[in-house]
């Protein structure tokens, strides 16, 4: 069955990709069907010319514009014979960043092979950076600045993908092996940035040539009631480019230059070059049992999860374990009960932190670190475990009744629960129902219409605590020849004193959809359709956060006669977003 | 409280005909506008700032409220003829044109044109 598909498909390709969606298709066939032959297909060829001007990221993102003129050549061929089928497939676009290539072969069921390929260019944005651009009074010498090691270059990324794949099946057993990679490679921009004396924002073009390996492999049991499958995954990344070298700036007082602020920062220029942008290696490898049992028209089905990631350069893993299950029952004949159970936990190394702290070799404090110069504000020093946010554990259930009323009309009513459970975040847990009504019935012969109403309401939903607004802890400026308009608070004390939590999750949610087809003949159909949902949150400390989005619109379809067909349409949408900003001057 | 705003409207039409039982005829036509704007916010930076010669200091002015703001326009025609000059083979030409219109732009222009024309011939065997 899959390898009829696959040449439908094939053929589907090979015409819509050279712009004939229906003129080439062969005829229908008859009610008994020929064998099919051993070989058919098709091969074309064309050149296509291409002119492009402004911003080639977009204009272009995902072409080659290269060259004035591109030749392609696509040839597909299939068949069967003797229980042997396959299909094969190949395309270039004239250049080696538009490819795709397939293979598939069945033997008698038994052996069935694939091994694909395909690439295709992306070219990636390049940011100025010119907005970074700022100063105070003090000085002429506290400033925000930015450079651009690489102004003129223009980023673009090659993807490819090579899978294959086997399967095996000997009686009521099917072992499946399967292996992909993936590749990126060429440039793309990447950014650090240096502190004290000045914000620096640095931009360089990296080299990189990122490959991601994943190999599968299992086996699957059917018998009469039971499919039970087991499918083991390794998965390896990494990145073989080059990294930028970059010396950071020396750390200064800002305003004065005075050689004060080395304790303040881990590394300066007196470190010489150090790497930027470094991705670590990722080994991910794991294990998933699926399970389904039907008898007569209900089914268990079950999959339960382990995974481990881990960064291979630094040796830090997290743990993924978790299980899903699902029971649907039918109740009599017009009626039937779902029921879904989920959990999982995520857990992620805890990390010890050795903060490097350097001393000053000037001013005041002149030898000491700078815990050690503010010793009543910090602790002793500033190394620190991190525990991780992302350690959780997720619960979710959810029950569903349908129904069927009337004739051609279905009605589901359904009830969700989620709690989310966090180990180590200032929001401990998250709890969230779900109720919603659900629907589509035929409005006699000449209309049909569908429905969905949701509402959610969501305790203690994600956000972060103390993000906003300091408290005003020095309502006067600090003195000083010019006198500075900044106040001579330290930054740590701002952050500090933040008082507003924010989010961008909500408390409520109402969503609500319908569509409503007419059909008053068969040459002509309309379609008008509407979505709305509105989110809010109105227990945060000091503000509320609120998004509206609404989205109206209208399909038409008319067949005049057998000659020609029409099809227009249009969807307005509009959302509207409300939230507490406020932000600290240069961020301290 | 400050907020964002934003709007799409996406209108297509399509046309498919056959003028005669050998040749097809197909237009397609997409309209895409999107308007987004920062609402609320009236922060003005100037006044606390020395601004140094060479600097430009965008996120320290007034200009900082509208700094991401939208307003851009697609127009797409896709368009072609395929025709089955005998049993097996067909010869196609269609054209494909994009042209973007950035009215606002943010971080850079990305006004531009995109023309590729197609011709090819298909054998089917």
């Amino acid at each position: 069955m899959r390898s009829r598909c696959t040449f439908v498909v094939a053929a589907a390709v090979a015409i819509i990709g050279l712009g004939q969606p229906l003129a080439a298709q062969p005829p229908a066939p008859s009610s008994a069907p020929p064998p099919p032959p051993a070989a058919q297909g098709i091969v074309s060829i064309g050149g296509a010319g291409v002119s492009t001007d402004g911003y080639q990221g977009r204009v272009a993102e995902y072409q080659v514009t290269d060259r004035d003129a591109l030749a392609s050549l696509k040839a597909l061929i299939w068949g069967e014979k003797n229980g042997f089928r396959y299909d094969l497939s190949a395309f270039t676009g004239g250049d080696a960043r538009n490819q795709n290539y397939a293979a598939y072969v069945d033997i008698k069921r038994v052996l069935k092979a694939h091994v694909t390929y395909r690439s295709l260019p992306h070219r990636l944005d390049h940011d100025p950076l010119d907005y970074l651009d700022a100063g105070a009074s003090a000085g002429g010498t506290f400033i925000v600045q930015h450079d651009d090691t690489d102004p003129t270059a223009a980023y673009e990324m090659r993807y490819g993908d090579l899978e294959s794949g086997v399967d095996i099946t000997l009686k009521n057993i099917t072992f499946f092996l399967g292996h992909e990679r993936q590749t990126r490679g060429g440039t793309h921009q990447v950014m650090t940035v240096a502190h004290c004396a000045t914000c620096h924002t640095v931009a360089f073009t990296k080299k990189y040539q990122e490959v991601t390996e994943t190999l599968t492999a299992g086996a699957r049991l059917t018998m009469s009631a039971l499919t039970a499958e087991y499918t083991f995954a390794n998965r390896d990344y990494e990145d073989r480019g080059a990294n930028p070298l970059y010396q950071y700036d020396n750390a200064v007082q800002p305003a004065t230059l005075q050689n004060i602020f080395l304790n303040r920062v881990q590394y300066d220029d007196a470190n010489g070059l150090m790497p930027v942008s470094v991705d670590p290696s990722i080994r991910k490898y794991s294990n998933t049992l699926r399970a389904r049992l039907s008898v007569a028209d209900a089914s268990l089905t079950g999959t339960f999860t382990q995974a481990h990631t881990e960064n291979t350069d630094q040796n830090l893993a997290y743990d993924y374990t978790g299980g899903f299950t699902r029971l649907f029952v039918p109740l009599g004949t017009r009626m039937s009960l779902k029921a879904d159970f989920r959990r999982y936990t995520l857990d992620n190394d805890s990390v010890f932190v050795d903060v490097v702290e350097q001393t000053t070799p000037e001013g005041l404090s002149a030898g000491k670190t700078y815990t050690q110069a503010f010793p009543a504000a910090f602790p002793a020093t500033f190394d620190f475990v991190r525990n991780s946010s992302m350690n959780r554990t997720p619960t979710e259930f959810g029950v569903e009744l349908g129904a069927r009323p009337a004739a051609r009309t279905f009605l589901r009513f359904g009830y969700g629960w989620q709690a989310i459970e966090r180990e180590y975040y200032e929001v401990e847990k998250t709890t969230t129902n779900t109720l919603y009504v659900a629907g589509r019935s035929a409005l006699g012969k000449h209309a049909n219409t569908r429905f969905r109403v949701q509402f959610e309401d969501t305790k203690d939903p994600f956000l972060y605590e103390r993000a906003a607004i300091p408290a005003v802890l020095q309502p006067f400026p600090s003195p000083g020849t010019p006198a500075s308009p900044l106040t001579g608070l330290q930054y740590y004390t701002m952050y500090q004193s933040r008082q507003a939590d924010l989010t961008s999750f909500p408390t409520t949610s109402l969503f609500i959809e319908g569509l409503l087809t007419a059909t008053p003949n068969d040459r002509l159909a309309i379609t008008g359709h509407y979505r709305w949902r509105d989110s809010q949150n109105d227990d945060l400390n000091f503000s509320e956060w609120g998004r509206t989005t609404s989205s109206p619109g209208i399909d038409v379809w008319f067949a005049a006669d057998e000659k020609w067909a029409l099809t227009a349409g249009y969807v307005f949408q509009k959302e509207t977003l409300d939230t507490l900003f406020s932000t600290l001057a240069f961020s301290g | 409280m400050a907020g964002y705003d934003n709007t799409t409207h996406s209108a297509w039409m399509g046309v498919q005909a056959y003028p005669t039982s050998r040749a097809e005829v197909f237009a397609n036509l997409a309209w895409n506008r999107a308007d987004a704007t920062i609402t609320n916010f009236a922060y003005d930076g100037g006044p606390y700032a020395a601004q140094l010669v060479g600097l430009d200091y965008a996120l320290q002015s007034a200009e900082m409220a509208g700094f991401s703001n939208l307003r851009f326009t697609r127009v797409g025609l896709n368009g072609g003829l395929n025709v089955r000059v005998s049993n097996p083979l067909v010869v196609n030409v269609t054209v494909d044109y994009s042209k973007y219109d950035d009215q606002d732009p943010y971080l850079f222009t990305v006004t531009g044109r995109y023309l590729q024309i197609f011709g090819g011939v298909t054998w089917l065997f």
